[in-house]
């Protein structure tokens, strides 16, 4: 048994599909925390991708490069901020979790491999860790939803970049960035 | 002694919760029994399966529910 104590956690910064496209063509890593079952029926395409299935993070993640921005997804974005936080504990600090996940960047018309009107309504996902059945909240994809609350239109993103802390639930703004 | 059960609330959480707990009372120890079930936190103790027990700030178990004897241990 390891005897690892506590180390203060900043909040996790956080992005939303659209920007995290654009910091994937600026060089951003994308990490795919899914299961390779998930992984199989949909994949996240057109980026740099590693997949680490949270299954094996604890094991590999030190694959993780700490020399450029990376960028943690999965279904709908709570088992990619529990590896993100993950990784700042052990001393990573370019790291961003994306906020909503596969569902969400699929919606978006996003690139990917397989069929992509799987994903939205897919079942959700347990992020817990410890094997039982707590569904993550999965967010629904409405056209008119948006990440953040605050609908920028700039060119170079949607603007929705926060640290809040994550839930799942897409906001009801009328926006409609990311 | 004080206690914390980390997890973000499944039936192995709360059931080790409750172990402890029953223990405890067994062995006659008082302990501060704490659920931490915010993943932020849950994670800056660098935990990643669920549930894991912190005592005196270490973790001392994590990824399953712990045995009564493994309990006992820690309350001596």
């Amino acid at each position: 048994m390891n005897a690892s104590v506590q180390r203060e956690l900043a909040e996790a910064r956080e992005v939303c599909p659209t920007t995290t496209r654009r910091l994937l063509a600026e060089g951003a890593l994308l990490i795919d925390v899914r299961e390779p079952n998930e992984v199989a029926a949909l994949g996240f395409a057109g980026c740099d991708l590693l997949m680490i299935p949270l299954s094996q993070f604890e094991t590999r993640w030190s694959e993780v490069p700490r020399d450029r921005d990376v960028i943690l997804a999965c279904a709908g974005g709570t088992r990619s901020l529990k590896a993100t936080y993950f990784l700042m504990y052990q001393g990573y600090d370019r790291v961003s979790n994306m906020q909503y996940g596969m569902t969400r960047w699929a919606a978006r018309g996003f690139p990917v491999t397989g069929d992509a009107a799987a994903a939205v309504g897919a079942a959700p996902v347990s992020a817990c860790g410890c094997g039982d059945d707590v569904a993550a909240p999965v967010e629904a994809a409405a056209e008119t939803s948006c990440c953040g609350g605050a609908a920028a239109t700039s060119a170079a993103g949607c603007g929705c970049e926060s640290t809040v802390a994550a839930n799942d639930l897409a906001c009801a703004s009328g926006g409609a960035c990311c | 002694m004080e206690i914390k059960v980390l997890g973000p609330g499944c039936a192995k959480c709360k059931t080790t919760v409750e172990l402890i707990g029953t223990v405890a009372k067994e062995v006659g120890t008082e302990v501060q029994l704490t659920k931490v079930e915010n993943m932020r936190e849950i994670v800056s103790y660098g935990v990643m399966s669920t549930p894991g027990v912190v005592i005196g700030g270490k973790v001392v178990h994590v990824g399953s529910v712990p045995s009564r004897d493994q309990v006992k241990e820690w309350l001596k």
